[in-house]
């Protein structure tokens, strides 16, 4: 019974495939839009999690009001400072910055000491890794070899100093595997940040004390903010524009849809003024026109929002790698159903007046209407 | 009495369409009403049916006050089927889905969909069940309409104009369904027409004008129709003269010498007799 319910929603929308089509490829763009703003949004914070997340520490510390990660600078007298805090059982520093390497800017270089905890997790599938003591060389990620063919044993230009590759790493982030690893010390004089570092990871010896030596960090060190590895992308202001921008775009989305579908569903239920007085006359109740109209204007938004969805999915990653970006773009479960859940609020938005105006219309006046 | 109107009265505005009409019509009767636009036809009917209420007074069907039912929406599925005259059916849906849309949210899709090929079939459109309204003449378009309307097994059927649109042969192929669902089911039908053949094949034509009942009238049966000719002919006239101007007669057994037969006399009884023989 369900089944012809919908077929019979599905007719009914179609029956003006031209009007009904254009309302769909509407919601498609708007759906597409927001379903692209959420990938790269959820794309890029996942990445930063990832960073920051796996080479293990309970919490990070960076500058309070840097912008961005790559613009935040950490001394190495806090460093001390802090490995010499009571219950804190290691501290390490990072460097994130981008760099021109051959004719390719905004490579994504990461100083770190050959010790670093973090660096375990790349997994090494040409030569070496990094090793105490280098001076002069580089570990790069399978994507920049694949893509700049990049082998072992190859001279990298970075910021006018020759690097000489010794290893090939990938982790499976695009982030990580379209960069480069240089030592700490060599970044630091090639960036001119001596003694300084993008960020601390930070390892507490109790895990239930995190939040107490967290906030004790912060009080003491009033320039720095200590953030655990899921607040650090909400501290991102470039993140978080990305993320205010993809909100207000769906809003607006939302708003527009809503509109689109309210336009295209006031037509139809004027056009079918008769069939309304038809249905109420054979007994059709006022909240079974209301559901019918609802579920047209659901159909028409849901088939918008899936193909939009679809849409997105395969815009967003070919142009990721027609650009050669370096960033990973899945489409989650949670964006699937956000992007679906938008289309849906679309429809009931959009539906609602349209169905109310066709439940009240009195079966009289809609059968003698022409 | 199963269906009543006592002093049905709609008023529109300044105009009132129909004035304290007091109306009885029995059980599986089949009725038509005439009378010029504008005469509240319509409007009668659309009260009768629940579509509209009155402004005063009151119609029962068997003998329960419509005022009195909660849900006449339900009353409407249940109880009454519509045929109306102009784009009755809706256009996108097949002949079967439209017969079926009565009947959504009442029975199963299986029953619904099995009731609505039984009754397509019972009017004759067994073989146009997937046909959409576009692809069916006018004559089937009236005939998925009518089995649209009885699909839920109405007590009453109330039609208005159902062959508006159609030429007259079709006209009268309709009506004749019509009248057969009536007498085969026991359904009240009531039909609203201007044709006065349409009208003439019901048993009691309500005539309207102005809003009140100015007369009705019961129809002769086509039998008494037929026996009236009959009188009326050269036959007739030597019968009910009693005198014979044909020799045929004498050898048909009706005369004997110049005089009426025992044959002669019964027939002249049934002659005399069927103008005084009506209906109701």
């Amino acid at each position: 019974m369900k089944e012809r319910v919908f077929g019979m929603t599905l007719k009914s929308v179609f029956r003006r495939k031209m009007r009904s089509g254009l309302t769909v490829l509407g919601i498609a763009i708007g759906i597409m839009l927001v379903t692209a703003l959420l990938m790269v949004s959820t794309g890029l914070e996942a990445q930063f999690k990832r960073v920051i997340e796996e080479g293990g520490g309970d919490f990070v510390v960076m500058e309070k009001n840097a912008p961005d990660l790559m613009l935040s600078r950490v001394d190495s007298t806090t460093q001390q400072a802090l490995e010499q805090m009571e219950g804190i059982s290691w501290v390490s520093g990072m460097i994130f910055t981008t760099a021109q390497i051959g004719d390719r800017s905004y490579i994504m270089t990461f100083g770190m000491e050959a010790t670093e905890r973090n660096l375990q997790r790349f997994k090494i599938t040409q030569g070496r890794t990094l090793n105490q003591g280098d001076t002069g060389k580089v570990i790069i990620g399978r994507m920049i070899s694949v893509q700049e063919g990049y082998q072992v044993g190859d001279a990298l230009k970075i910021k006018g100093n020759s690097f000489d590759v010794v290893g090939i790493y990938e982790t499976g982030a695009s982030f990580e595997d379209g960069g480069v690893i240089i030592p700490l010390s060599e970044v630091q004089t090639l960036f001119d940040m001596k003694n300084q570092v993008s960020l601390l990871r930070v390892k507490v010896e109790d895990s239930n004390n995190v939040d107490v030596i967290r906030d004790e960090v912060e009080s003491k060190f009033s320039r720095f903010m200590a953030l655990k590895s899921t607040e650090v992308a909400s501290k991102q202001e470039d993140l978080q524009l990305i993320t205010s921008i993809s909100a207000l775009i769906s809003l607006i989305a939302i708003v527009v849809g809503s509109i689109i579908v309210m336009n295209t569903m006031i037509m139809s239920i004027m056009e079918r003024t008769r069939e309304i007085g038809i249905l109420r006359a054979v007994g059709w109740k006022k909240r079974k026109i209301l559901s019918m109209v609802l579920k047209e204007s659901l159909a028409i938004s849901i088939i918008g929002g899936i193909i939009g969805i679809v849409i997105a999915a395969g815009l967003v990653n070919a142009l990721a790698e027609a650009a050669q970006l370096p960033v990973d773009l899945p489409v989650t479960a949670d964006l699937v159903v956000s992007a679906f859940v938008i289309a849906v609020i679309l429809g009931v938005l959009g539906g609602f007046y349209p169905a109310w105006r066709a439940s009240r219309m009195s079966p009289m006046e809609a059968l003698s209407h022409e | 009495m199963f269906l009543q109107t006592e002093n049905l009265t709609k008023q529109f505005g300044e105009v009132q369409a129909v004035k304290s009409i007091s109306l009885g019509i029995e059980g599986g009767e089949f009725v038509s009403i005439m009378g010029p636009s504008g005469s509240g036809k319509t409007t009668l009917l659309t009260l009768i049916g629940a579509l509209d209420t009155p402004t005063s007074g009151e119609v029962f069907i068997d003998g329960e006050p419509l005022s009195g039912i909660k849900d006449v929406d339900a009353f409407r599925s249940r109880k009454v089927g519509f045929v109306f005259q102009f784009h009755n059916l809706i256009g996108y849906l097949t002949a079967l889905e439209n017969v079926e849309i009565p009947m959504h949210g009442l029975v199963s899709g299986a029953e619904r969909r099995a009731r609505a090929i039984d009754l397509l079939k019972v009017v004759g459109l067994g073989e146009r069940l997937h046909h959409t309204p576009s692809q069916l003449s006018g004559g089937e378009r009236q005939r998925v309409a009518v089995a649209r309307a009885l699909v839920n097994d109405p007590v009453l059927v109330l039609a208005d104009e159902p062959t508006g649109e159609l030429d007259s042969t079709t006209s009268m192929e309709v009506i004749q369904l019509m009248k057969k669902i009536s007498k085969e089911k026991g359904t009240t039908f009531i039909v609203v027409t201007h044709d006065p053949e349409v009208a003439k094949k019901a048993e009691r034509i309500i005539f309207l004008k102005d809003g009140t009942i100015s007369r009705q009238e019961a129809v002769k049966s086509e039998s008494v129709e037929d026996i009236l000719a009959l009188r009326n002919s050269a036959f007739g006239a030597q019968l009910i003269n009693r005198k014979v101007t044909d020799p045929y007669m004498e050898n048909l057994g009706v005369f004997k010498k110049g005089t009426l037969t025992k044959e002669g006399e019964a027939l002249l009884s049934i002659l005399e007799k069927a103008e005084s023989v009506e209906r109701d």
